[in-house]
């Protein structure tokens, strides 16, 4: 053996060794996530590889609901989830160890809401008090739907019971307001935005899940339970780097935001192009954005009473 | 000839009836697509590779599950004809759990189970244990006196008598449980796909519907349907094989 192959194997040796420890070092992170508009920043992170850099190793694991996403933080499946806070908040009262870490999406009147409450034109209602002994919608009981339903007619002097309430998922919603099935839903983007451009002509009832709420409030988050959290502040904080990252790349380059809208959404081209969708999230939680909305739960009994906005959000100092 | 014939009519009659819907638009062709463009759909599914892997990842897990199950319930229904007792320990349970859905199970199973294969095993095995089992020890316990005895005459007692003389003539109920079991494996795992999966035919399914592809959801409603025939012409042909000495001697089958 020469001098020269030896030299040369030493050095790839040296190579391979250096590439496992890196491998050895990254942090691996299972994430149990809703396929909403606002995990576009992990996906255009993952494709570029800034949670590598930072050292994280994200494996995304979708799942249908928010339920599903505790459920899957719970047993182990994942450490980090991605669901509304409504579920969450449900889950805590029952003693899972759930708190938020990161935020992904907001509401705040008046600059920050989303068309949440609308009406079929071929149903005539134009307002919430029209909607007495009407059918609405809604995608699931104990949901941010649910909330906002009480919301916006308990501040029009009436309640849920006033309405016909049919659970139905969300991508039937176009077609039950489009037939007459339903006259009213609560709604989602990219749903929304789908019965916006059909023959449905919606009318918006309401804007934001608690009405005229002026103080900002989540709708969106990553969850963790408190073991994990407590060791894994570091890398918490290497994961909302990295989104800052690719919120940052995203808010300019706009090819690559269409092409995630096409390669893993694959939403049609119309819906995509007009749905309204939140490059500047705010990702830190405060408690302080989960008291309007666990008020609401509270005052509506879709939680139990002895529940603290503080108990909701994990302390990342 | 004509048995053939009068499958392609009824087949022809149903996407008759389908393409007319459309044509008269009881529902929008928005959410009713027509028989030619689900068919497209599903042909550029298949193409692309989304629906061609998802059909084959929920095969796998379907017959898997269905092996497992088989093996299992078979296994417990041949215990319980060798030990009465067992069967009287065993069946109220079976009455008993029978009934659940396998959708009712999954959000649970989850906790205990996690996001994995393993989910998929239990839900499947949980679906398909109980109609195979039931029918099997059912069919066990139903032969007839005449058959025993004369084997006991021959000196078949015990483990020999149920692994010789009835299970023997079990085989053909056993295998009528076999394919309930096989629609309910491929239910049950479109199930979990679609409650708590990351691929799979049904998470192409709850997929395709969460980003309003209509015509992509219905390829993936029939190719779910295609599947559970195929399934099931699997399973009848294995039947054919093991138990080719009864097929002559049923009635519907003469016909």
């Amino acid at each position: 053996m020469s001098l020269r192959t030896l030299r040369s194997g030493l050095l790839l040796a040296a190579l391979s060794i250096g590439l496992c420890a890196n491998a050895l070092a990254q942090e691996k992170v299972r994430f149990a996530y809703l396929k909403t508009t606002n995990i576009i920043p992990f996906y255009y992170a993952s494709e570029k590889g800034y949670f590598k850099a930072e050292g994280i190793d994200l494996e995304m694991i979708p799942v249908q609901n928010g339920p599903a996403a505790a459920a899957a933080v719970a047993s182990g499946s994942a450490q980090l989830g991605d669901a509304a806070p409504t579920p969450i908040i449900v889950a805590r009262s029952q003693n899972q160890p759930f708190k938020f870490v990161i935020g992904v999406d907001w509401e705040r009147t008046p600059d920050k809401l989303y068309d949440i409450l609308i009406a079929s034109k071929r149903s005539g209602v134009k307002s919430i008090k029209e909607l007495a002994g009407k059918t609405v919608l809604m995608n699931a009981p104990g949901s941010l739907c649910e909330l906002a339903w009480h919301e916006w007619l308990g501040k029009n002097g009436m309640t849920i019971k006033d309405v016909k309430v049919l659970v139905t998922p969300f991508p039937q919603y176009q077609a039950m307001l489009e037939l007459g099935t339903a006259d009213a839903a609560c709604s989602a983007e990219p749903f929304t935005t789908g019965i916006k451009l059909s023959k449905v002509e919606p009318v918006v009832l309401g804007r934001g899940f608690i009405a005229e709420e002026k103080q900002r409030y989540l709708i969106e988050g990553l969850f963790a339970t408190d073991a994990w959290i407590a060791k894994n502040k570091k890398t918490i904080a290497s994961i909302k780097k990295a989104l800052t990252r690719a919120l940052t790349e995203l808010r300019t380059d706009k090819k690559a935001l269409a092409a995630i809208l096409k390669s893993e959404y694959r939403l049609p081209t119309p819906v995509a192009e007009a749905m309204p969708m939140d490059l500047n999230p705010q990702l830190d939680v405060d408690p302080a954005d989960l008291e309007p909305m666990l008020a609401g739960m509270l005052k509506y009994g879709m939680v139990k009473p002895g529940l603290t906005a503080a108990d909701l959000v994990a302390d990342l100092r | 000839m004509m048995h053939k014939a009068r499958v392609l009519i009824s087949l022809l009659g149903v996407l008759a009836v389908w393409q007319l819907i459309v044509w008269i638009e009881i529902v929008p062709e928005t959410y009713l697509p027509g028989p030619l463009a689900t068919v497209q759909a599903l042909w550029e599914g298949l193409a692309s590779g989304e629906l061609s892997l998802a059909l084959l990842q929920t095969v796998v897990r379907a017959v898997l599950g269905l092996l497992a199950s088989t093996a299992v319930a078979l296994g417990l229904a041949l215990m319980t004809a060798r030990y009465q007792r067992l069967r009287q320990a065993i069946d109220p349970i079976a009455e008993f759990l029978r009934p659940l859905p396998p959708a009712a199970l999954v959000p649970l199973s989850i906790f205990f189970l996690g996001l994995s294969w393993k989910l998929h095993a239990f839900i499947v095995l949980f679906a398909c244990i109980w109609p195979i089992y039931l029918n099997a020890a059912a069919a066990l316990k139903s032969v007839s006196l005449v058959q025993i005895r004369s084997a006991a005459s021959f000196g078949y007692e015990g483990w020999s008598r149920v692994l010789h003389v009835q299970l023997p003539a079990a085989l053909p109920d056993v295998f009528t449980g076999i394919r309930i079991a096989g629609a309910i494996a491929l239910i049950a795992v479109i199930v979990t796909e679609m409650l708590a999966g990351r691929d799979g035919l049904g998470f192409v399914l709850n997929d395709t519907a969460m980003t309003l592809r209509i015509p992509e959801t219905f390829a993936g409603l029939l190719l779910a349907m295609l599947t559970g025939l195929a399934m099931n012409a699997l399973v009848v042909l294995v039947r054919n094989r093991v138990i080719a000495w009864n097929i002559g001697m049923t009635a519907s089958n003469r016909s």
